[in-house]
């Protein structure tokens, strides 16, 4: 468009460039000003208290269950592949006697129906922790570790210090 | 990018919820889809004003779809699992073909009105850059709603968990919606700023504009192109 046609344009249709006009003015005020009400109006809520952990007796079993799709992400990898380090290097021997289970389910996967329905029936990515005690399940989902994808050392801490707590949380 | 730090302190959910937002904007993941909305935004490059009207409508797409999404679970109570896998496959198998033909047909618009630039055609032209502003509102709804397998973790897992146990959570995903879509509409406007100014120096303002529509169309068919083989392959 050149700018003799823009000009020409704007002659014969006057209203057009006043709504556009009033557009631009609109738009960032109706986004800068719901930001601003929304903090104002939801400011800060009550703190939730943690999920006090009600189970008794020892720790049978711990599974660390890493659910995803076919289709496979940047993301997807590097989380599958930081969890199964963290599970074999921090818990080798409970590896090797079994009391520590690791598994990378694709949800997709029709013979996988039965378990991705036991842990809430996982549809997107999700790092599960299922603490076995007195042949009771308590699933567990580990949620923190999306907010530091690329930083490793975070990611492996987060599910070492989730994995120690569940396997100790009845000493 | 560790940010369970500012995340983990955050008393304040509307906070939480625009980090959350900026995170899926620059996870590798939906960066695909913000580069083309970029491309797109900055297309009529020459008008600021151009520029930010539709980056603002983009964002307000966004947060249109987010929106419904949050109602229809958080009031409505339609299981998560259905919705995510749904979306999901949207956007693995939709987002691709679309992408490309967006692309497609923004070539042979950028054809026709420089083929054919007369009086009658310069009015059609005026009348795909009002609908270019709407298409930007459409665009923002449309990506919205193509779920990455990160940004579905982000929005079901953990921003609707959120949502769900904070007071006015129904608000969160619009505000999250913020946060998806401000670095398009700052790097859009930063872009034409920048833009202006060169074209300006060399006065070639409108050749400028038309190799940046060209390129804007080859984007879209390029990661249209990357969304299909990506599907193809599994």
């Amino acid at each position: 468009m050149t700018e003799a046609t823009r000009n020409r344009g704007n002659k014969d249709k006057i209203p057009r460039s006043k709504v556009t006009r009033i557009l631009w003015i609109v738009c960032p005020i109706i986004l800068v000003g719901l930001a601003v009400w929304l903090v104002l109006a939801y400011g800060p809520s009550p703190q939730t208290p943690p999920v006090s952990n009600n189970s008794s007796g020892p720790t049978d079993r711990l599974d660390v269950v890493y659910f995803h799709r076919t289709q496979r992400c940047y993301t997807c990898l590097c989380a599958e592949e930081q969890t199964r380090y963290t599970v074999e290097t921090f818990f080798a021997d409970e590896l090797a006697s079994g009391k520590v289970t690791f598994q990378s389910i694709n949800v997709q996967d029709e013979a996988n129906a039965d378990i991705v329905e036991k842990y809430n029936n996982a549809s997107y990515l999700t790092l599960c922790i299922n603490t076995v005690r007195d042949g009771t399940d308590h699933i567990e989902e580990v949620t923190d570790i999306w907010l530091v994808i690329g930083d490793d050392e975070a990611f492996v801490e987060i599910v070492k210090n989730k994995i120690e707590n569940s396997l100790n949380a009845e000493t | 990018m560790d940010f369970s730090g500012i995340l983990g302190d955050v008393s304040i959910p509307v906070l939480s919820a625009l980090l959350l937002g900026l995170i899926t904007a620059i996870s590798p993941c939906p960066m695909a889809t913000n580069i083309a909305a970029l491309a797109y935004v900055s297309r009529g490059v020459r008008e600021r004003r151009y520029v930010v009207i539709t980056g603002s409508l983009y964002t307000l797409g966004r947060m249109f779809s987010y929106s419904v999404l949050g109602v229809i679970i958080i009031v409505a109570g339609l299981e998560i699992p259905g919705v995510a896998s749904f979306l999901q496959d949207f956007g693995e198998q939709v987002l691709g073909p679309l992408l490309i033909v967006i692309g497609v047909i923004m070539l042979l618009i950028n054809k026709i009105s420089l083929n054919l630039g007369g009086g009658k055609l310069s009015s059609i032209g005026e009348k795909v850059a009002n609908w270019g502003m709407i298409g930007g509102f459409l665009l923002g709804v449309l990506f919205a709603l193509a779920f990455c397998p990160y940004s579905a973790v982000l929005f079901f897992g953990v921003l609707i968990p959120l949502a769900l146990k904070s007071t006015g959570g129904l608000m969160l995903p619009a505000v999250y919606a913020i946060g998806t879509g401000l670095p398009v509409l700052v790097f859009g406007a930063l872009l034409s700023f920048g833009v202006t100014r060169v074209s300006s120096w060399l006065n070639a303002v409108t050749r400028a504009e038309k190799v940046i529509r060209i390129v804007v169309a080859i984007i879209f068919i390029g990661i249209g192109i990357y969304y299909v083989v990506l599907w193809i392959q599994n």
